[in-house]
Order: C-alpha cells, then sequence, then structure tokens
C-alpha cells in the first residue's frame, strides 16, 4: 500500500468515525445510536486494520480484529439490553435542544482543531493531522454523557469516549499495546456490565430510565 | 407612540387637523432645508477634496481657548463625510415635504442642520479634544430629534434611553481619548499611529476596550444597541435616515480612527473581539429585525445588523495588519467601506420611504399596512430597491460589500494555525445574516407594500408629495448606480487604502468586479442583461401562444370553501416570522400568553382562546434593566447622605477635599 | 460556436427537465410497486396548462403577474451561467458561486412576493415557510462552496470545475466528500423535495412550494413548474459537474465533445436525480421544526470540510 493510498484512506476512515459520533447526538432512537455505536466502532476497527496492513504489523490486526468483536459486538449488545424492549424508546428529554447539539458539536471540532495545534505541529505527519478528529470525539462523548439524561445514551457515550481515545491512540502512535488495550477493554466492560444490571434493576423497580425522575430514588 | 395612536382615535384626530391647518411656516422650513442643503453640499465637497488632494491641516483658537480647534483631512475622514455629505443632499427634499406636511417641535427642526454640520466636522477633528467637542456637540444634536414627540410617554422615554447609551458611550470615549492623548500631549490624530506602542499593553488595551464601548454604543453594536429600535421610530423619516445611514457610521469611523489606527497594531485578540463583536450583532440584529412587525424598528434592527457586518470586516482588516498581510487587509477594508456607504444609501432610501408612510399614513406598524403598491408607487419601487439591496442580494447595493467581504474570508491564507478558524465561523456569521436579511426584507416588502390595506387608513393613503419622492427617486438611482458600476467609488477605496496600508488593495471595482490575484468576478449588468433577453423571449411567447388561449377571467381566490376573504385573513408581519421566532426561541425569548376560557371547569371545551405574542428585546431586559435596577439601588444607598443636614454636607465636603489633597500629594 | 453551445445548453435544460422530473415520479412509482405515468406525461401536463385560459384572482396585483416570470426567468439565467455541458461558454469568467446562490434566491423571494401579494393565508404561509428554509440553507450552501473554493483558489464555477478535472484525486479526499453531502441536502432543501418538503401533496397545511403558487393557474402555473424542475435540474447538473466533472467539454469548438458533454449531463444527472428519487421511497416528509437540525447537519458538513480543507495536509498520490 503506498503512502498516498494509505493517508487517503486513513483520513477517510476516521472521518467515518467521527460522522458516526456525531450522528449519535443527532439520533433520537435509542436503537439508532445503539447501531450507530456499532458503525464508529467498525470504522475504530478499520481504523487499525488500516494502520496494520500498512506496518505490516500482525499485532496489530490482532488488536483490531479484537476492538471489532468487543466494541462493535459485544458492547452495543449490552447496551442495548438497557434499552426498554416495551415503551419508551426515544430520547426525548434532552438538556440541549438537538440543533444546538448539533452545532455545539461543531463548535467542540473547531475547539480540538485548536486545541491539539501544538501537539500536531511538533510532528508534521500527514497522519498526526487528523488527531483532532480524535479529540473532538472525545469532547463529543464528555458532551453527551453531561447533556443525556437517557442511561443507554449515557452508556453510549460511555463507549463512544472509550472508543475515542483508541482513535487518538491509533493516529499517536502505531496503536496501543495489546495488554494496555485489553486492559482497558475489560475495564470498560466491566463498568457497562455493572451499570446494565442496575439499569435494568431500576427499571424494573420504577418503570422509567429518565434520570431526572430518578431523583426520588435518591432520596 | 404608534400603539397610542392606533388605541386613541380621538387623539389620531386631532392630530391630523393639527397636521393639515397648522403646517410650519413655509419661509421657516424653505431657511432649515436650505441652510441644511448648504452644510450637506460643502461637506461633500471638502470629502472629495480630502479624499483625492494629500492631507490637509489647520487650526485656529477660535473656540476652545485652551486648546485650539484643529481640523485636518484625510480619506479615511473623506469616506466618512462623503457618507454623511453626500446622502444629506439626497435627502433633502424629502425633509422639505415632511416638514411642511407635519407639524414637529420647533427645537426638533432647528436641531437638523446643526445635527448636519456637526456630523460633517466630527470626521473632521485632528486633536482628540477637537474631536470630543464636535462628538458631544453631534450626540446633543441629536436628541432633538429623537425628542419630536415630547408629549408621549414612549417618545419621552425613547429620548431618555438615547441619552443615556450617548453619554454612556460619551463617558467611556472620553476615558479612551484621555489615556490616548496623556501619553501623547497635543499630537495630531493622523500621526498617533506611530508613537502608541511604546506605551504599556495593558493601558492600551483599556483603552481599546473603552473606545470600543463607546463608539459601538454609536453604532449599535449588541449590547449597546438598545437605543436604535426606541429613537428611529421617533425621530421623523429624513432624520432617521441621516442617523441610520450617516450618524451610525460615525460609530464605525471612531472605531477605525482609535481603536485601530491611533493605538498602533494592537494584539490579536482585538481584531478577534472585534470580530466576535460584529457577529453577535450582525445575528442578534437581523434576528430581532425578522421577528419585529414595526417598520421602522425593523429597519433600526438591521441597521445594528449591517453595522455588525461592517465591524466583521473591520475586525478582519485590524487581523490581517497584525498578520502583516497587507493586501488582504486593504480588501477587508474595501469590503467595511463599500458596505458602510451601500448601508447609508440602502437604509437612508427606506427610512425615506418609512418617512412617507409615517407622514402619509400615520401608521408604520407593518400588520396594519398592505396594499401599499397600488397607492403609493414610487415609495413601493423605492423600497424595493431597498429590500434589494438589504438582503445583499445580486443588482442590490449592498451586495458587491457583502461579495467582497465573503472573497476575503474565503481568501484566507493557509498558514495562520487554528486562526483559519475565524474564516469558516465568519463566513457562517455572514451567510446566516444574509438569509435571514432576504427573510426580513421580504416580510418587510411583502407585508407591508403588497396584498391588501389591512386597515382603513392604509387604504385610503395616497402617495407622498413630488419634493418628497424627489428624494426617493435620487436615492434609488443611487443605489442603482452603486449596484451597477460600483466603480463610481473606486477612487475612495484606492485613496484610503494607500493612505492607510500603503498598498492598493487587488480589487478591480468597476462595472465588472473582480479580485485581481483570483478569477472571482461578477459582473452584475451582464447578470441584468441575461434577465432581460430572458424576459423578452417569455413575453414573446406568450404573445405568440395567446391567441390560441380563452380570455382571462377574474376569479376570487382560493379561501377554503369560504366565499369572500377579509383582509384580516392575510397573513401579517408576526404570522410570517413566527415559524423563525419558534425556532430561535432560545435567544430571542418572545413573551407568550395564551389564555383560555372553558365552559366547564374540565376545560374539555373551549370558548375562546387569547394568543398574545410579541417580541422583545431580551438582551434589554436581561442586562440593561437589571443593571439600572442596580444602580437605583446603589443611588437609594446614597440617597442616606442627603438628608438635607447643612453639617454634614459640609463635613462630606471636607472630607472629600481631604481625600483629594492625600491622594494627589 | 460558444454562443451555440450556449443556446444549446439552455435547451437541453428546457427540454431534459419535465422528463428528468417524470423518471423520478416513475422510479417512485416503480419502487412502490406502481406503474407510474409515463415519461412524457410532464410534458402533455406543460402543454394542457398552456392552452388554458388565465383567471385572475381578484384582488392581487402586479407582484402576483410577474412573479412566475420572474421565477422561470431567473432560473434561464441560472442555466446560462453555470458549466453543465462546456466549461467555456460565453461571460463564464463573469459569475461565481455566489452569484449563482443569488439568482437562485431571487427566484424563491420572487414566488413568496406573489404568495404574499395574493394576500390569501396560503400565499402567506407558503411564503413564510419557503423564506424560512431558503434563510436557514444559506449558511449551508455557502459554507459548501467555500469548502470547493479553498481547492481551486477562486470562487468561479468554471475554475473550480476546471481544478477538479485537472486534479481528479482531490476528490477522493474527505474534505470533498464532506462538502459534497452538504450541497446534497441542500439541493435537497432548495428543490424542495423530501424530507424537506413533498411536491406531490395534496394538503395545503404540510405544503410549503405548493401553498406559495396555489393561486397560480393556467400558463403562469405551466411557467413554475418548468422553472421548478429546471432548477432541480440545474442545481443536480451543478453538483454532478462539481465533483464528477468526467464527460464535461473542454472547449466549445468542437461538436463532438460538445454532444459528448450533452451525453455525459444527461447520463450523471438521470443516474442522481434517480438514486434520489429512490432514497425518497424510504424517507417521510420532516415536521417543519425539524427541518433546522438537517440545515444545520448540512451546515456543520460544510464547516468540517471547511476546516478540513484547512488542517489536513494536501495528499498528493
Amino acid at each position: 500500500m503506498s503512502v498516498g493510498s494509505f493517508t487517503s484512506l486513513f483520513y477517510f476512515d476516521i472521518g467515518a468515525f467521527l460522522f458516526f459520533t456525531m450522528a449519535i447526538a443527532w439520533r433520537k432512537s435509542l436503537f439508532g445510536q445503539v447501531r450507530l455505536l456499532r458503525a464508529n466502532a467498525i470504522a475504530l476497527f478499520l481504523l487499525g486494520l488500516l494502520s496494520g496492513i500498512y506496518a505490516k504489523d500482525a499485532a496489530l490486526i490482532g488488536l483490531s480484529i479484537v476492538i471489532l468483536l468487543v466494541r462493535a459486538y459485544g458492547i452495543p449488545t449490552i447496551i442495548a439490553r438497557a434499552i426498554p424492549h416495551s415503551g419508551d424508546q426515544w430520547e426525548s428529554t434532552r438538556v440541549v435542544n438537538t440543533t444546538a447539539s448539533i452545532l455545539i458539536v461543531a463548535a467542540i471540532t473547531a475547539f480540538a482543531y485548536i486545541l491539539t495545534e501544538p501537539l500536531v505541529a511538533l510532528n508534521p505527519t500527514k497522519r498526526i493531522a487528523s488527531l483532532p478528529v480524535g479529540v473532538s470525539a472525545l469532547l463529543i462523548a464528555v458532551f453527551l454523557i453531561v447533556t443525556r439524561r437517557r442511561i443507554a445514551t449515557q452508556l453510549i457515550a460511555f463507549a463512544l469516549f472509550d472508543n475515542a481515545i483508541s482513535a487518538c491512540a491509533f493516529v499517536l502512535t502505531e496503536g496501543v499495546p495489546l495488554v494496555v488495550e485489553s486492559g482497558a477493554l475489560l475495564d470498560v466492560l466491566l463498568l457497562i456490565f455493572v451499570l446494565v444490571a442496575l439499569a435494568s434493576n431500576m427499571r424494573s423497580q420504577t418503570q422509567s430510565m429518565d434520570i431526572a425522575e430518578l431523583r426520588e430514588l435518591h432520596e | 407612540m404608534i400603539s397610542s395612536q392606533i388605541t386613541n382615535p380621538k387623539a389620531v384626530e386631532s392630530d391630523q387637523i393639527k397636521k393639515r391647518f397648522d403646517p410650519m411656516g413655509r419661509f421657516f422650513v424653505i431657511m432649515i432645508c436650505t441652510l441644511s442643503a448648504l452644510v450637506a453640499i460643502s461637506a461633500t465637497t471638502i470629502a472629495l477634496l480630502a479624499i483625492t488632494r494629500p492631507p490637509w491641516h489647520g487650526s485656529t483658537n477660535l473656540f476652545l481657548a485652551i486648546y485650539g480647534l484643529k481640523l485636518a483631512t484625510d480619506p479615511l475622514s473623506g469616506v466618512f463625510l462623503l457618507i454623511s455629505g453626500s446622502l444629506g443632499v439626497m435627502v433633502i427634499p424629502h425633509l422639505y415635504g415632511y416638514l411642511r406636511r407635519n407639524h414637529l417641535p420647533t427645537t426638533t427642526v432647528i436641531a437638523i442642520p446643526i445635527f448636519i454640520f456637526t456630523m460633517a466636522l466630527v470626521p473632521l477633528a485632528n486633536s482628540t479634544p477637537t474631536f470630543f467637542f464636535f462628538w458631544e456637540l453631534m450626540a446633543l444634536a441629536s436628541v432633538p430629534l429623537v425628542a419630536a414627540h415630547p408629549n408621549d410617554q414612549s417618545g419621552r422615554r425613547a429620548t431618555f434611553v438615547y441619552l443615556a447609551m450617548t453619554q454612556l458611550g460619551a463617558m467611556a470615549i472620553l476615558v479612551a481619548l484621555a489615556i490616548i492623548s496623556a501619553s501623547h500631549p497635543g499630537t495630531p490624530l493622523a500621526g498617533l499611529s506611530a508613537l502608541s506602542s511604546r506605551d504599556s499593553n495593558t493601558l492600551r488595551s483599556l483603552a481599546f476596550l473603552l473606545a470600543l464601548i463607546g463608539f459601538g454604543s454609536k453604532a449599535g453594536i449588541v449590547p449597546f444597541h438598545i437605543w436604535l429600535p426606541k429613537a428611529h421610530p421617533q425621530a421623523p423619516g429624513p432624520a432617521s435616515a441621516l442617523m441610520s445611514g450617516a450618524m451610525v457610521s460615525l460609530g464605525i469611523y471612531g472605531i477605525i480612527r482609535f481603536c485601530i489606527l491611533s493605538l498602533g497594531t494592537g494584539a490579536k485578540w482585538w481584531a478577534i473581539t472585534l470580530i466576535v463583536f460584529g457577529s453577535i450583532t450582525a445575528i442578534y440584529g437581523i434576528l430581532q429585525a425578522s421577528v419585529n412587525k414595526d417598520l421602522k424598528v425593523l429597519l433600526a434592527y438591521s441597521t445594528a445588523e449591517n453595522m455588525g457586518l461592517a465591524l466583521i470586516a473591520i475586525g478582519l482588516f485590524q487581523l490581517f495588519r497584525i498578520l502583516h498581510l497587507p493586501n488582504l487587509a486593504a480588501e477587508a477594508l474595501g469590503a467595511g467601506v463599500l458596505i458602510l456607504v451601500a448601508h447609508g444609501l440602502f437604509k437612508g432610501l427606506a427610512f425615506l420611504v418609512a418617512g412617507s408612510i409615517q407622514s402619509e399614513i400615520g401608521i408604520t406598524d407593518l400588520d396594519q399596512l398592505g396594499g401599499l403598491a397600488k397607492i403609493m408607487p414610487v415609495s413601493t419601487v423605492g423600497f424595493g430597491i431597498a429590500a434589494l439591496s438589504a438582503s445583499g442580494l445580486p443588482f442590490g447595493s449592498a451586495f458587491i460589500g457583502e461579495w467582497l467581504l465573503l472573497q476575503t474570508i474565503i481568501h484566507l491564507p493557509r498558514d495562520i494555525g487554528s486562526l483559519v478558524l475565524i474564516g469558516p465561523i465568519a463566513l457562517g456569521v455572514v451567510a446566516l445574516t444574509a438569509g435571514l436579511s432576504v427573510l426580513t426584507m421580504v416580510k418587510a416588502f411583502g407585508i407591508g407594500f403588497l396584498g391588501t390595506p389591512r386597515s382603513k387608513r392604509a387604504g385610503e393613503a395616497h402617495e407622498s408629495s413630488t419634493t418628497m419622492s424627489t428624494s426617493i427617486i435620487a436615492l434609488m438611482i443611487a443605489n442603482l448606480g452603486l449596484a451597477f458600476d460600483p466603480g463610481v467609488i473606486n477612487f475612495v477605496i484606492l485613496h484610503l487604502s494607500e493612505s492607510i496600508s500603503g498598498v492598493y488593495p487587488r480589487i478591480a471595482l468597476g462595472s465588472r468586479i473582480s479580485i485581481t490575484t483570483t478569477s472571482s468576478a461578477i459582473f452584475p449588468s451582464i447578470g441584468a442583461a441575461l434577465f432581460i433577453v430572458g424576459a423578452i423571449a417569455i413575453y414573446l411567447i406568450r404573445r405568440f401562444t395567446a391567441s390560441k388561449r380563452p380570455q382571462p377571467l377574474d376569479e376570487i381566490r382560493w379561501g377554503c370553501g369560504a366565499k369572500e376573504l377579509t383582509p384580516k385573513m392575510q397573513y401579517t408581519a408576526t404570522s410570517f416570522a413566527e415559524p423563525l421566532e419558534r425556532i430561535f426561541s432560545d435567544i430571542l425569548v418572545p413573551r407568550r400568553d395564551i389564555e383560555t376560557d372553558a365552559f366547564d371547569s374540565l376545560d374539555l371545551i373551549v370558548k375562546r382562546i387569547d394568543l398574545r405574542e410579541s417580541p422583545h428585546d431580551a438582551i434589554e431586559t436581561a442586562l440593561w434593566n437589571r443593571l439600572a435596577r442596580a444602580l437605583d439601588l446603589v443611588a437609594s444607598q446614597f440617597r442616606r447622605f442627603h438628608n438635607g443636614s447643612l453639617i454634614r454636607y459640609l463635613m462630606l465636603g471636607g472630607l472629600g477635599f481631604a481625600v483629594v489633597m492625600v491622594v494627589t500629594h | 460556436m460558444s454562443y451555440l453551445s450556449l443556446i444549446l445548453q439552455i435547451t437541453l435544460i428546457v427540454v431534459i427537465s419535465p422528463l428528468i422530473g417524470q423518471l423520478m415520479i416513475k422510479i417512485k412509482s416503480k419502487a412502490e410497486g406502481r406503474r407510474g405515468p409515463s415519461l412524457l406525461q410532464g410534458v402533455r401536463e406543460l402543454g394542457k396548462l398552456l392552452k388554458k385560459g388565465e383567471i385572475n384572482p381578484i384582488g392581487t396585483g402586479s407582484a402576483f403577474a410577474l412573479a412566475p416570470a420572474i421565477y422561470l426567468v431567473s432560473t434561464l439565467v441560472l442555466s446560462a451561467i453555470i458549466p453543465l455541458i462546456a466549461l467555456k461558454l460565453p461571460g463564464s469568467s463573469n459569475y461565481d458561486l455566489f452569484w449563482v446562490v443569488g439568482i437562485l434566491l431571487i427566484g424563491t423571494i420572487a414566488l413568496g412576493l406573489g404568495g404574499l401579494d395574493t394576500a390569501t393565508a396560503f400565499g402567506g404561509m407558503g411564503a413564510s415557510r419557503e423564506l424560512m428554509v431558503a434563510a436557514l440553507i444559506e449558511p449551508s450552501i455557502l459554507m459548501a462552496i467555500y469548502a470547493l473554493s479553498i481547492r481551486a483558489n477562486s470562487s468561479n464555477i468554471f475554475k473550480i470545475v476546471h481544478a477538479t478535472l485537472s486534479n481528479p484525486q482531490q476528490i477522493a479526499s474527505p474534505q470533498s466528500a464532506l462538502a459534497l453531502i452538504g450541497l446534497v441536502i441542500v439541493v435537497v432543501a432548495e428543490a424542495g423535495r423530501i424530507p424537506i418538503d413533498n411536491p406531490s401533496t395534496h394538503l395545503e397545511l404540510t405544503m410549503i412550494h405548493e401553498a406559495m403558487v396555489l393561486e397560480v393557474n393556467g400558463p403562469k402555473l405551466a411557467m413554475v413548474k418548468l422553472a421548478s424542475s429546471m432548477r432541480l435540474v440545474i442545481l443536480i447538473g451543478l453538483v454532478v459537474n462539481l465533483f464528477f466533472p468526467i464527460g464535461i467539454s473542454y472547449s466549445t469548438s468542437s461538436v463532438g465533445s460538445i454532444i459528448l458533454g450533452i451525453v455525459a449531463l444527461v447520463i450523471k444527472v438521470s443516474l442522481l436525480a434517480g438514486l434520489l428519487a429512490f432514497v425518497e421511497v424510504f424517507l417521510a416528509k420532516l415536521r417543519l421544526f425539524r427541518v433546522p437540525e438537517l440545515l444545520a447537519g448540512s451546515f456543520v458538513f460544510g464547516f468540517l470540510a471547511v476546516t478540513a480543507s484547512y488542517f489536513l495536509p494536501v495528499i498528493k498520490a
């Protein structure tokens, strides 16, 4: 694979990664959001695969296959279980409305460019030029955690956050070592397990998953 | 003022009778108009000399005994003199017609020539004391223009708000000028730029911010814009044309002269501050304009929008100066100046038409106008051209300036780091502003002039007098001239940018407008020619096929089965802007009251629903009203000291004296 | 020869637009399992309308009378200033994309004012909604233009198309893809297709464009219908030529290359129009107050395209 076509494919893929991240901020259907998370993870997998093929690194390819299995299949499937199969599958109560969310997401991307400018300037390679994309995905995930109320979306945002960290790692280096990556994966998996267990438990008790309405549980 | 006229028909009657039988004396009006014309003509002449001739300066000790009166001309002052002078000349016939028909307080009428005179002197001032002297004179001369309806509650309030904002701005300007001149006493304004950079940065930044606030309050920069929508409906039409077209631009003159030229190169954040304030003003101004339903309030907010656009251009100019890109800086300045010149012409025209409506109908509320196209053809065409220009569309005069601004933005160099983000953000702002101004102007024109009259008085109106129409026609021609051949002011741009940046901008202005280094160009006349060819073709085809068609019929309109459609069933300005108001409700925060009257206690069957919705200025309520209350609170605390006891006053005086002595020691 | 090709281009657009419009209906019908009307139905309808007598609604003025003509003329002008079949058309250096947007808006405004002039609730409602959509499209469309003009260093359409032709791999970049998505949404909104507006609706309350022209009839309606379908074809043609200018004639001197340009344009436009129609089958019209979400999305695409063009290094394969 030539440098030119690798960079071009890499850009496209990380662009798709960002697109799916942003689309989660737009979608209201919870199942739609899960599907987008899946697509997002697949883009991440392709990112790893591309880097692996380009660097002829078998470990990296292996790692990306792990990503595919856990992040594109495992985590979204678990999160989907936190969504009530009957009843409210829409995320209609938001702190920030959709149009504003979309514009804020754009502003976050611009902000990520400013934020990473010194880093990119340090080592102006073509691959690192896409670092802002990874960072903006990270910030968007934080934004979603802050402004969304449904537990499922928060879980999705959390998984997104993890994906974004891995994307940054792929951009910055040839990828995180397999051990570190698998450790992080297990953490996230565990956390999501706990949250899903909690969520389904709470749902069976309160019939509702809106954080605002859960305040009474706290009291 | 307007609403009270509507709700109080008797007052309206008596007002009308007064209008008809007690006009201003003919001799008096002729004298005022001649005086104004003389001032305006000489201002225009000086402006042309100032732009084309080498700088001139002179001084006299006539007025200000200590400092002397220092005057000078350079291309920058010439540009602004040209805007106010030429607009002044074209407004005079309308002024004559307006004064002949409407009764105004004598102070207001006398203030008009003085106002034009002081407006011409402001850009000529060559020392900080002279400048401030003229600035304050201009501000004072403009107050009687706003106070044209002193017997009216809202009129008095408008005067008060205007006076307060003007003086707040003047205070900020005074401090800024003090800082500037303290380090360089006696230096002429034109020479300040070379010296200023040796001052401390904090002091200069303070002076920058204060000058921005001061001049921004005159230019209607958000959040200092609140006087615009209050003052303009009060002032008589020709006066608001002058205030909006010329006086407000002088705020931008102050920003260019002091914030940019006098204070030296400055920091990058200065430029970014200008762009941010410009962007906020442009978007907020046009959003308010799009939801307001009074024609003059709408035009006032649109003035704020245009000043915002000009400020974006000026901010880009400053940014490029700092980045040492003189060519781009010259283009940005050229764009800013073209926006201001065009704004003077089309806003002058729009306010004159609004003045004609005010004088002939007495209503400027769009929800009560309509159908004027059939009864006031000249005014309608005039407003159509003004609206076309104001919406920044091809064949309008504002298009050239906005096009140059867009070109400046899209040709940002790549190598300025994250500052390039200014490009897409500024473009987004300009584009949204342009889109919304199209909607606003379609609303103003479509609701106000098309359709059928929404009130009896609008239906019975006549075209304004020939003298008034003369002004409107003159401004129409000026607008079209600028739109089709902006080459007429090419010399202005060239001299200006040569004197300020030392380079000629790479703009070729003529009937074909292009940026010479790129291949971007527009050619309005050819575009218009294509339209004419197309129109002729369609006309011929229609003529050719007409014989094959049955005769045309007159039929009633579709009303979902209703036979008669009343004027009340038309869309109004309020309903036209309602979707927009809903979309931008987070910014506009419209006031909405819904009252339902139900037959039964369960609210199941509703007898009647009252929906009352009115746009209001959220910044005014959120910022200024709160500020006013806070000030009130502080003032009431101070009142405790004013208990009338002479001993206490003496003691306070002594204390104050002691403090001053200690501090100065 | 160059003037001839200009006239050829305008005529081509006039002739094929009713057919392309009908093609879209046909494809939608087929996809929904119906037979659909014949491809010539659009032409027949125009002919029928031209033969009908005019009805002047009482109370309307000259704005209503002139609006359809201005709408059609602005569309004809558009078809003369965009490189659709050839790169070198007379006057090509005198217009740029901002001008094109302005001319598009003039047509919209003319119809909007015509709607307001009817002094009916429907005219006003249509005008209000159409203008609102037009106002909110503006940032998206200008941002897409910005993204495109960075690579050609000019906003002149002919120059942009030329730059694409001489350096085709530029198209395979994320910024181009982003700008393309943004522009397609803009085209859909500007042409009033699903999910923004439904051109075949018969329910007044959901109409945007059709409400505005409710009073227009006879030959004037023919003008509006023709112009609307022409606008769709022109916009689609603009998008395909900005991104895939394959086949467009370099010069106007050889007859063969112009014929090739015509054939290429017809094929490209039919393909994209067919694709749009096919996708429409799966979409429903958006609520009016969700339209801003879509337009904000298209704005963000443009914004990212511009940022990416500035920040991503240029790839030279």
